[in-house]
């Protein structure tokens, strides 16, 4: 076989976990999908603007959900001479698209509920949506934990805004039963009335909150911000530790794209050393740095000049 | 927001420079350029007197690197003074205090120079 050709354990595992991460959003995608049935007829048998709410929410978050799964897919299949840098990116457009559908669907439970306050209505049968939103919160825990726990192996957007949207649709669903509970068990009060628009405000409190986190992470990626202060210090602190190694720095650059973390580090040598010792010296802390940020590729450039 | 003060102590050939505040990505170019300058000048036995230095950040870090090799390749030497237990504790954290000269006061530091 040529040497070319086989595939080394660690990228047998990363392509398996991103397989893994695949098959995570997909399924996220067909739960979503099922479940979209159910609740229709729920919402119209219990006349609830908080299960519409919730129905809307999930139907934004299940196509939202269902971009996300394309990008993965895209990216996992997309290694070619066109994107050196893979398409990471793709992931940050994703969330953003999931973030979107959080902020429509914010607006919608928003007016919803503000018109159920204005002109309260007693709500009907809660039967099937109780048997409905009971199943979703235990799909919708399953999915919060499983995608946590895959983003806790690899620091990937689409990961941390699934976990967060899944969260958020645990907590809703909490948020309902509770509201349908409260609301039909005290039916004959007035105030009871005034329960199912004030679930759906605390819904939309969630949705906003999720939907913020999203965008700016995102953005600022897709913007190529340097990487977060905790990760700059680990980077000074190797440079301190090869500091009696190399004559000047000359800069340090860093950006994310998706679930990749690049560092550029600008350096100068003393010219009367071999280059060989030079590049042991460059793969030594190039190695460090890789070991020490997850999902880090770093370069070090040999210059002596500063860095543009 | 940072100030940055420069005192020249001229019996001991010592250049002093006083930082105020809090110094991060927003302001460290500051502070770079004026160590740049500095050097560039010749004035190469330099105190950085951080007495009043609330806060420092990566960037900040960065600077001082940058100016401790300038310094070394000018034959020169920069002594750090008075640092504040939070400073402190992030050039501990990042290594930088067993790269960095660092005194409890900025007059020993200028003793130090004299050394």
């Amino acid at each position: 076989m040529e040497k070319g050709s086989t595939l080394s354990s660690t990228q047998v595992s990363s392509m398996e976990h991103f397989r893994e991460k695949e098959r995570s959003i997909l399924t996220g995608f067909i739960l979503g999908l099922v479940a979209l049935a159910p609740d229709v007829v729920a919402v119209i048998l219990a006349n609830s603007v908080m299960l519409l709410s919730d129905l809307l929410k999930s139907a934004s978050e299940t196509v939202a959900t269902f971009l996300s799964w394309l990008a993965v897919r895209k990216v996992r299949r997309g290694k070619s001479f066109d994107y050196n840098y893979g398409q990471g990116k793709l992931e940050n457009i994703s969330s953003l698209a999931v973030a979107g559908a959080m902020m429509l669907s914010w607006m919608i439970v928003t007016y919803g509920a503000i018109e159920r306050f204005r002109h309260p209505k007693p709500i009907g049968s809660i039967g099937l949506a109780l048997f409905v939103t009971g199943g979703s919160a235990l799909v919708n825990l399953w999915m919060w934990r499983k995608n946590l726990r895959l983003s806790g192996v690899e620091a990937s957007p689409i990961l941390e805004s699934q976990w967060r949207l899944f969260r958020s649709k645990f907590a809703a669903n909490i948020s309902v039963v509770a509201s349908l509970v409260v609301s039909a068990g005290f039916r004959e009060q007035r105030w009871a009335a005034y329960v199912d628009p004030a679930g759906a405000i605390l819904i939309s409190a969630f949705l906003l909150l999720s939907a913020y986190r999203v965008i700016t992470d995102s953005i600022y990626d897709l913007l190529d911000r340097t990487l977060d202060e905790s990760l700059q210090l680990v980077i000074l602190a190797e440079l301190a530790v090869y500091y009696h190694e190399y004559v000047a720095l000359h800069g340090i650059r860093s950006r994310r794209s998706g679930s990749n973390v690049y560092i550029e580090i600008f350096m100068e040598f003393d010219g009367d050393r071999r280059m060989e010792e030079v590049q042991e010296l460059i793969d030594r802390m190039k190695a460090g740095l890789e070991a020490k940020i997850r999902g880090s590729q770093v370069l070090i450039a040999p210059t002596t000049a500063p860095a543009s | 927001m940072m100030q940055i003060e420069v005192i020249e102590d001229e019996s001991q050939h010592v250049v002093i420079v006083g930082l105020s505040g809090r110094m991060d990505s927003s302001n460290s170019r500051a502070f770079e350029e004026k160590m740049v300058n500095l050097i560039q000048a010749g004035k190469t036995r330099m105190v950085v007197d951080c007495a009043q230095l609330q806060y420092i950040s990566s960037a900040g870090l960065r600077v001082f690197l940058m100016a401790a090799k300038q310094l070394t390749m000018a034959k020169g030497k920069l002594i750090l003074a008075s640092l504040n237990d939070d400073v402190r504790q992030v050039f501990n954290l990042t290594g930088f205090s067993s790269i960095f000269q660092i005194c409890d006061s900025r007059e020993e530091a200028i003793r130090n120079h004299g050394d």
